[in-house]
């Protein structure tokens, strides 16, 4: 799913990528996160997604993007004027459950000691 | 959450040993909260009921792993316990000195199982490293190859590509100061959902653990010892919130409510009191006594209380004895 030629390993992130949902892009300006996205349309390499908690998104796709299903997770960065850059997905099915993921990103939030 | 819970029955038969008769999701209760009862070897198989934990610690924990071998792999271990956790609680794991178990929350951990996703396959003569992150840090996974692996298992294992989201249960392993993890079992997942509830799990579990029991869950002794941990109703750690089904409150009298539903408090009460000692009770008796329930939710009670262990059928199927008279 990830092409090592268009990144290298050392810049899939390894590290931690919190997830988070639209409302807190604005906290991860710069930084790696994951979020789950419901695929809404995709034009050319710019793609419109759901974020957990139902608010549309701006995603720059990665070059060698290859978004399977409905649902996708991204790990992506967060850019200054809030827009996301793909960096890899991970297919989520066409069936998920986007209230319950957003719980989790709410979970996620309050509980730092060991998300 | 009933449902999720009895897929780790499963798991926990990766374990190496074989005498946990707690089933389901009861897993985490009979080993990982030090439950009041020992569950720990043999054939305790009385007390099963993840719910009913105790305060008392822990009976045994698992002597010291070995080193990174295949042996790690077949080594029961006589601590059962299988938690859910997340990388990071991994790596933040706690080893009081060389040899002694990881202790996480302070409590010992032997099996635990994760979700995370696959970011480097290495193969190598005798076991494939994966390295894997969930999000919240990343970890080494071994899976050892048994020279009598079948074609089928080799299958399986080509199907465990980068990218792709895993459920891995095994053992956290100290190999030349370095932590992995010793697989006993991985498999793709295949509901992305359990990426959403294996977190919610090991949260769970986390605050069973810093927080104490949810008080309607927790035996009268547990809640005399963790007086602390009550202040949790308002959350999205009560269950209660979400939904009824078998997690009602428990019976207010505060006798033997091991389990979260009264009618399976109702049926050993009364099969305790009435039941004959040889014979048991009669299961129409008992569908009598509890003449406010359906007949077919007390069948299905006795039933599922038989399956756990806790009550047996003894001359005929419509005799029921309990299997822990004392208690």
């Amino acid at each position: 799913m990830i092409d090592l030629d268009a990144f290298s390993p050392t810049q899939i992130p390894m590290e931690a990528t919190p997830r988070i949902n639209s409302e807190l892009r604005s906290q991860y300006c710069g930084q790696i996160v994951r979020i789950v996205s419901k695929v809404i349309r995709i034009d050319g390499k710019i793609a419109t997604i759901e974020a957990p908690d139902s608010t549309q998104v701006q995603v720059t796709m990665a070059d060698d993007s290859q978004w399977g299903t409905l649902y996708v997770e991204l790990i992506a960065r967060v850019e200054s004027n809030l827009s996301l850059t793909e960096l890899a997905s991970t297919d989520f099915g066409d069936s998920f459950d986007m209230e319950l993921a957003n719980k989790v990103v709410l979970a996620c939030q309050q509980y730092r000691d060991i998300f | 959450m009933s449902g999720y819970g009895n897929g780790y029955g499963g798991g926990n038969n990766y374990g190496g040993g074989g005498n946990n008769y707690g089933g389901g999701g009861n897993n985490y209760g009979s080993g990982n909260y030090g439950g009041g009862n020992s569950y720990g070897g043999g054939n305790s198989y009385g007390g099963g009921g993840g719910w009913n934990m105790g305060g008392a610690s822990q009976g045994e924990s698992s002597p010291s792993s070995s080193a990174a071998s295949p042996s790690t792999k077949k080594g029961g271990s006589n601590n059962q316990s299988l938690r859910p956790v997340t990388v990071k609680q991994l790596i933040t794991a706690v080893q009081p000195h060389a040899d002694a178990d990881f202790k996480i929350d302070g409590g010992d951990i032997s099996q635990v199982t994760f979700v995370a996703v696959i970011r480097e396959i290495t193969e190598q003569s005798t076991n494939v490293s994966y390295l894997m992150e969930d999000g919240t840090g990343q970890i080494d996974v071994r899976k050892w190859i048994d020279v009598d692996d079948s074609d089928h298992e080799a299958q399986k294992r080509s199907e465990w590509r980068e990218g792709a989201y895993m459920r891995v249960i095994g053992h956290l392993n100290l190999y030349n100061q370095k932590r992995h993890v010793v697989a006993y079992h991985i498999r793709p997942v295949k509901d992305h959902n359990e990426v959403s509830y294996h977190q919610l799990d090991a949260l769970y579990v986390h605050l069973m653990f810093t927080k104490g029991l949810l008080p309607s869950l927790a035996t009268p002794a547990a809640a005399a010892s963790n007086g602390n941990g009550h202040s949790f109703n308002g959350s999205a750690y009560n269950p209660h919130n979400a939904s009824a089904g078998i997690y009602r409150t428990g019976t207010a009298n505060g006798e033997s409510s091991r389990f979260p539903n009264p009618l399976y408090n109702d049926i050993i009460k009364i099969t305790k009191q009435r039941g004959d000692a040889q014979e048991g009770i009669h299961v129409q008796e008992l569908v009598r006594q509890l003449g406010q329930f359906p007949p077919n939710e007390i069948r299905q009670a006795i039933e599922w209380l038989s399956g756990e262990g806790h009550l047996f059928s003894t001359i005929d199927d419509d005799h029921v004895q309990v299997t822990d008279t004392d208690s």
